[in-house]
Formats: structure tokens, C-alpha cells, sequence
């Protein structure tokens, strides 16, 4: 599946979906990975960069999508979730 | 000038000021209340007894007796021995008072959320770019955080580092640069940028600048701003770019940062509204480390609590955190403001906000008329063309026969148009347009690339790329387009289709690009729960400077319970209450052995 990015909030258009190329995600490996094993397991060509402990900035160029990342590192214990916006108030 | 009018709880002749748990007392004298079923002559025979104490007067008929030390006694011990005496109901230090400190700082009188006087709100003057909002301005008299008098007990916050993890802070700022935290030869300019990933986290939107002096402007320094605290320690954590965004990894490395640096308080004024697990990890390791969280309520208006309005990290349930809604002037719920009777806690000033702001704004508003290069492999290509959206407006459309009903793009396209925009001397640039698309998904792209140098910006970077569908509307979209200041800045849009399945094509309206031109003289007005966050994070900081030892928890149990019932936020709030200053202080400090009582 692919990510379909909402843009209601800003826009109060619960219908409009547009799907943006480029895609970015956290995982964090719980004491155990390095950049090495993520980028094994992602298979994926991307970017990846450590930014704390156990916690990587995963940056694709092609969104590959949430839940074939899900299927890839369904051994092990990560989690994994899109690198979210926010904005200032 | 500095209002220093001090007068004596008790007329005393010979006394000198020290300092009691942050406030200061007549050295050698304390004020002793003995209970009702005791006679004046065992209460001045008790107070003899007790180290050679010495009654100085009989203060009233119930017990309260004016009682002088011997000098090699600590005030602390003494008290702590008429306390422990049962026929005593408190003993306290002769605590001094002071009638108002007012600040001299320039636009102190604007402050409304400092001081109400029912004062109207102007931009005049101030160098920034926006302008007060009409409602409720003027507001009424007395709807503030009641700090002048607060301000008689903490104006120093500097033993507190605030975290302000935003859009960065301008740490030259006239007002702001001797409140910014030392960090030492690792980071020199007093904080950390998580956007860029450098030690230079200059602001370059503004926001943050505005929050960093709410909380702590230079107070009393007779020019712009007063913070809530007159001398603070502000540390800058960029986690939102000059468009005034942030992504999951630079806020959660910024908590993470505040919190390994220090930061026992950290303001966040800003949100989203899907859970996020990274950053609400990150709020619980800040909790683990003793750090309070102040954060904004959202600007949707809308209620926290409702499955369908989330916003978070209001929503998180961690007891470090502390959500903030916006009153307005006459201390009534802003229009805008979020609320939830489970989520947000407390009210604080935040429209017409008065603050520091990073330097001077300048916007290139294009005609999409005139001087865009097209370079087209189909015919029908990129054009101009006028759309009614409600009104006839300009628009760069492909095809150049866009219509949204029934013309549609063509097959095999390589479409671009671009143009060169002369941005030199800005520190930061914003891209803003309307978008409005309808193409085949995944295959049939729009991009946005940007240069430094003139020509096709197909070469440069690529900003974005996005396919689907708008369904009609046009979405509003911004890019920080910053690393291609130049004065031959090139900003161009492609547009690429397949062999198969076309679509309405897409159209951009509305183009502009903002920049900002720093200086650290300019200050700004501003209205959102972004500014009443810092507000309370301010206050904050004053509790925990007056009392050190306190945790997040007292301070939040402090900035609860001493607030004042609002109307506006009963059932809207978890307190229904407005912060105040002055009480949150006095709620703090009982006098030993009895019952609190608020400062006058």
C-alpha cells in the first residue's frame, strides 16, 4: 500500500489525496541493528542516518510504502513509523 | 524606571534584607502566632525562653507577636524551633514587601498579557510583519497573569535552562542575546540545529524568536520587550524550518537534546495531529530525566479530545506535560484556540502577542503573467492561463487549455517552466504557492526544483514530486527554498507524463516568495497557543528558580492550583482556570507551620 499523505488539516478536503514521491521514516531498533543491518533488511536504496540512540532516519527517493517496510523487518523487533510533520502553532 | 517603592511589613528601624527560599526577609526577626488558648504573658514568656528571644511587639490580640533573634542564631533553625512548639500555629520570617515592579523596557505597555490596562494593540514601530487582530482589542483591565507583582518575589530565571525547541531563535537579538544559554566551545551559538544538522540555530522563520522572548526578553533594560522572566537561560533547538515546519526526527532529537543538555523545562509551540510514537518516547525519557514539557493547544479550534480533532503532543498522556490554550484581551477563550476537559490544562495570553522577532520581511508576489521560460515537449505544454477560482486569477497551467473538466495533458511529456528571482541579501526564503492537481498516480509527476544560478532548475535539486489528485481544490504548499539564496535564484516546475492515462493536468496560483532580512532590532505581534505556551513556560521557570528543589510536578501543581477560574475554560479545560503569576508564587510558599497566604 501506498502512503496517501491526508492533507485535510490543512486544507478541510477530506477527499484530496496526492502521493508524493519521495518518503521518510523512523525505525528504532531497540538496543539491537546498526546502519549496516537496517539497510540489509530494508533492501530498499536509501539514505539512512542515525539521529540518537537506537534511532534512524530512513530517507527513500521512492516511497516503497509503510507496510512492505513492515513485511521486510517482520523478524525483528523495530518499529517503524513515517518521519511525521508538524507545525508551528 | 524601576519602580522600588519598599515598604516594610513592620515598621523596622535597624533591620537589613537576606533572603528566605528565594525572598527576602528582615535579617533577625521573625513574626510568631501562638495559638488562641494561650495568655499574652505565657506567649512572651515562651518567646524569652526559646534561645533568649526577645518580643518586640504584641502585633494583635490573637497571638501574632513580633520577635527579635539573637544574632548567632540561623533564622531557619529558630524557625523550626517555634514551629515544632505545639502551642504555636506558625512561624515565619519577616518577609519584605514591595508595591509593583514595573519594568522600563519600551513596548512593556503592549504587553497585555504582563499588565491589562485595557490598552489597544499596535504594530507602530515595531519593524515586523504582521499586524494585530481587531477582536477584542482593546481587552479589559486586570485579564493578565498578574506579574507585577510576582516580579516583587522572582524576576531572575537565569538557574533554569528553558528549552525552545522551534524554528530556531535569532541568539543576537538586542533583547535576547544576554538571556541565551553558554554552551560552552561545542555549541557557541547556544544551541543546536536539527533542521540543517549544525550548531547554528538561527531562526530563520520567526516563531521561535517570538517564543524565546516571551519567555525570556531582557527585562527592565529600557528597550523592546519584557520576557515573563527579566533574565533567563534560553536555549535555541531548530526543529522547524523557515517555513515553520518540523518532522519527527529533528523534534525528537531536540527533546532528547534539551533534555541531555540540561533544559529542565522545554517549550514546544507547535504540533500535529497524528500520534506520533518517536516523539511521545521522547516526552517520556524528558519525564524520566525530571523535565517539564510545556506545550501549545493548536489553532483549529477545535476540541483536543475528539477522536477526529487530536492534536498532539497535547493529547500525550505523560504528567510532565502541560498544554496551554489562548485567551484572548478580555480573557475569554481565543477563537482559534484548541481545547479538551481531559487534554488541556491551563488558559494563558495568546492573541496580539508582542515579541522579539528575527529581522525584517520582504515579499516577491509574481503575476504568473510575465518572464517565466517555458520549455515544453508537447505542444499545449506549460502556459499562463486566468482561472475563476471565485474570482479570475493567474495562473501557470498544463495543459495551457486547463479547464478542470475536460481538457487533459498529453502523453510522453517533459514540461518545464522556470524563472530567476533575485533573493540576495536574505538570510531565509519561503516558496508559497496553490497547487491544484489531477494526474495518474505514481506515474504522471509534478516536481518543484530550485537552483542558486540561473538557467533550468531540471539540474538542481528537486524539492518535491507528487502525483494524484487535489479533487478540485487547491492545496497550499511551501517549500524552504533558503539554499538557493542568490541573486540568480531559480525556481522552476516539471511536469512528466507516460505512455498512458492522462488527467485535468495541473495548475499553480497565488506565487510568492517571503524572505527575511535578519537584524536583531525588529519585534512583532502575533496571535496563536504558540504564544501562550511560552507564557506559562516562563512562569515555570520563575517557580522553579524560586524554589529549586521543587520537581516538574510541584511546578505543575503550582501553575494549576494557583490559577484563576475562568468562565470560558470551565468544561474546556482540565482546571478551567487562567494562569496568575502572583498566585502560583504564593501557592507555593506557606508560611511554615500554617496556612498559605497570598502575597499582596
Amino acid at each position: 500500500m501506498k502512503i496517501f499523505i491526508l492533507f485535510f488539516a490543512i486544507m478541510g478536503n477530506l477527499n484530496a489525496q496526492i502521493h508524493r514521491k519521495k518518503a521518510e521514516y523512523l525505525i528504532t531498533t531497540n538496543q539491537s541493528g546498526s546502519e549496516s543491518e537496517i539497510a540489509t533488511v530494508i533492501r530498499e536504496k536509501a539514505e539512512i542516518k542515525p539521529i540518537g540512540s537506537n534511532r534512524y532516519l530512513i530517507k527513500f527517493e521512492e516511497d516503497p510504502g509503510l507496510d512492505k517496510l513492515n513485511r521486510l523487518m517482520k523478524s525483528k523487533k523495530w518499529l517503524i513509523q513515517p518521519n511525521l510533520k508538524s507545525h508551528k502553532f | 524606571m524601576l519602580k522600588l517603592f519598599i515598604l516594610f511589613f513592620l515598621p523596622i528601624s535597624n533591620g537589613s534584607a537576606a533572603v528566605f527560599h528565594g525572598k527576602k526577609y528582615v535579617e533577625g526577626e521573625i513574626l510568631v502566632k501562638y495559638k488562641s488558648n494561650t495568655t499574652p504573658t505565657f506567649q512572651k514568656q515562651s518567646i524569652e525562653n526559646k534561645f533568649g528571644s526577645r518580643r518586640l511587639k504584641k502585633l494583635n490580640t490573637h497571638g501574632l507577636s513580633h520577635v527579635q533573634i539573637p544574632k548567632n542564631r540561623k533564622i531557619d533553625e529558630v524557625i523550626a524551633d517555634f514551629r515544632d512548639d505545639p502551642d504555636i500555629e506558625y512561624a515565619q520570617p519577616n518577609y519584605i514587601y514591595k508595591i509593583s515592579t514595573v519594568p522600563n523596557d519600551t513596548y512593556y505597555s503592549r504587553e497585555w498579557g504582563l499588565k491589562n490596562t485595557a490598552q489597544t494593540i499596535s504594530n507602530t514601530g515595531l519593524g515586523g510583519p504582521d499586524s494585530p487582530i481587531a477582536t477584542n482589542n482593546p481587552g479589559t483591565v486586570g485579564s493578565d497573569m498578574s506579574l507585577e507583582t510576582a516580579w516583587d518575589t522572582v524576576t531572575d530565571c537565569r538557574s533554569v535552562v528553558v528549552a525552545v525547541v522551534d524554528s530556531g531563535v535569532n541568539y543576537n537579538h538586542e533583547d535576547i542575546a544576554a538571556n541565551m544559554w553558554d554552551g560552552g566551545a561545542t555549541y557557541p551559538n547556544h544551541g543546536y540545529d536539527f533542521v540543517d544538522s549544525t550548531n547554528d540555530p538561527m531562526d530563520k522563520n520567526g516563531h521561535g524568536t517570538h517564543v524565546a522572548g516571551t519567555i525570556g526578553a531582557i527585562g527592565n533594560n529600557g528597550i523592546g520587550t519584557t520576557g515573563v522572566c527579566w533574565r533567563a537561560n534560553l536555549m535555541a533547538v531548530r526543529a522547524m524550518d523557515a517555513t515553520g515546519s518540523g518532522t519527527s526526527a529533528s523534534i525528537v532529537q531536540g527533546i532528547d537534546f534539551a533534555v541531555a543538555n540540561g533544559a529542565k523545562i522545554i517549550n514546544m509551540s507547535l504540533g500535529g495531529t497524528v500520534f506520533d510514537a518517536a516523539e511521545n518516547s521522547a516526552i517520556a525519557n524528558a519525564r524520566t530525566s525530571g523535565v517539564l514539557v510545556i506545550v501549545a493547544a493548536g489553532n483549529e479550534g477545535t476540541n483536543v479530545d475528539d477522536a477526529l480533532t487530536p492534536s498532539y503532543p497535547c493529547k500525550y498522556t505523560q504528567d510532565n506535560i502541560l498544554c496551554v490554550a489562548a485567551l484572548s484581551q478580555n480573557n475569554t477563550l481565543a477563537s482559534f484556540s484548541n481545547f479538551g476537559i481531559n487534554s488541556v490544562d491551563v488558559g494563558a495570553p495568546g492573541t496580539n502577542i508582542v515579541s522579539t522577532w528575527p529581522g525584517t520581511h520582504s515579499t516577491i508576489t509574481d503575476t504568473l503573467t510575465t518572464g517565466w521560460n517555458f520549455s515544453t515537449t508537447t505542444a499545449g505544454g506549460w502556459g499562463y492561463k486566468s482561472l475563476n477560482f471565485g474570482t479570475a486569477t493567474n495562473t501557470l497551467s498544463n495543459p495551457t487549455t486547463y479547464n478542470h473538466t475536460s481538457a487533459q495533458y498529453a502523453n510522453n511529456t517533459d514540461d518545464r517552466v522556470w524563472k530567476i528571482f533575485n533573493l540576495s541579501g536574505k538570510s531565509s526564503s519561503v516558496l508559497e504557492f496553490y497547487l491544484m492537481i489531477d494526474s495518474e498516480q505514481n506515474n504522471d509527476l509534478f516536481s518543484i526544483k530550485a537552483k542558486s544560478s540561473t538557467g533550468d532548475p531540471t539540474s538542481g535539486v528537486e524539492l518535491d514530486s507528487v502525483s494524484g489528485s487535489t479533487s478540485g481544490t487547491r492545496y497550499p504548499a511551501s517549500y524552504d527554498i533558503s539554499p538557493f539564496i542568490s541573486a540568480n535564484t531559480s525556481i522552476g516546475f516539471n511536469f512528466n507524463s507516460n505512455v498512458s492515462i492522462t488527467s485535468f493536468g495541473v495548475n499553480i496560483s497565488a506565487f510568492s516568495i517571503k524572505s527575511l532580512a535578519p537584524n536583531n532590532i525588529t519585534y512583532n505581534v502575533i496571535s496563536g497557543t504558540s504564544m501562550a505556551s511560552p507564557h506559562v513556560a516562563g512562569l515555570a521557570a520563575m517557580i522553579f528558580a524560586y524554589n529549586p528543589n521543587f520537581n516538574y510536578t510541584d511546578v505543575l501543581n503550582s501553575i494549576k492550583n494557583g490559577g484563576i477560574a475562568n468562565p470560558s475554560l470551565a468544561g474546556k479545560t482540565v482546571t478551567g482556570k487562567a494562569v496568575n503569576a502572583t498566585n502560583a508564587l504564593a501557592y507555593i510558599n506557606p508560611p511554615i507551620g500554617g496556612a498559605a497566604v497570598k502575597l499582596p
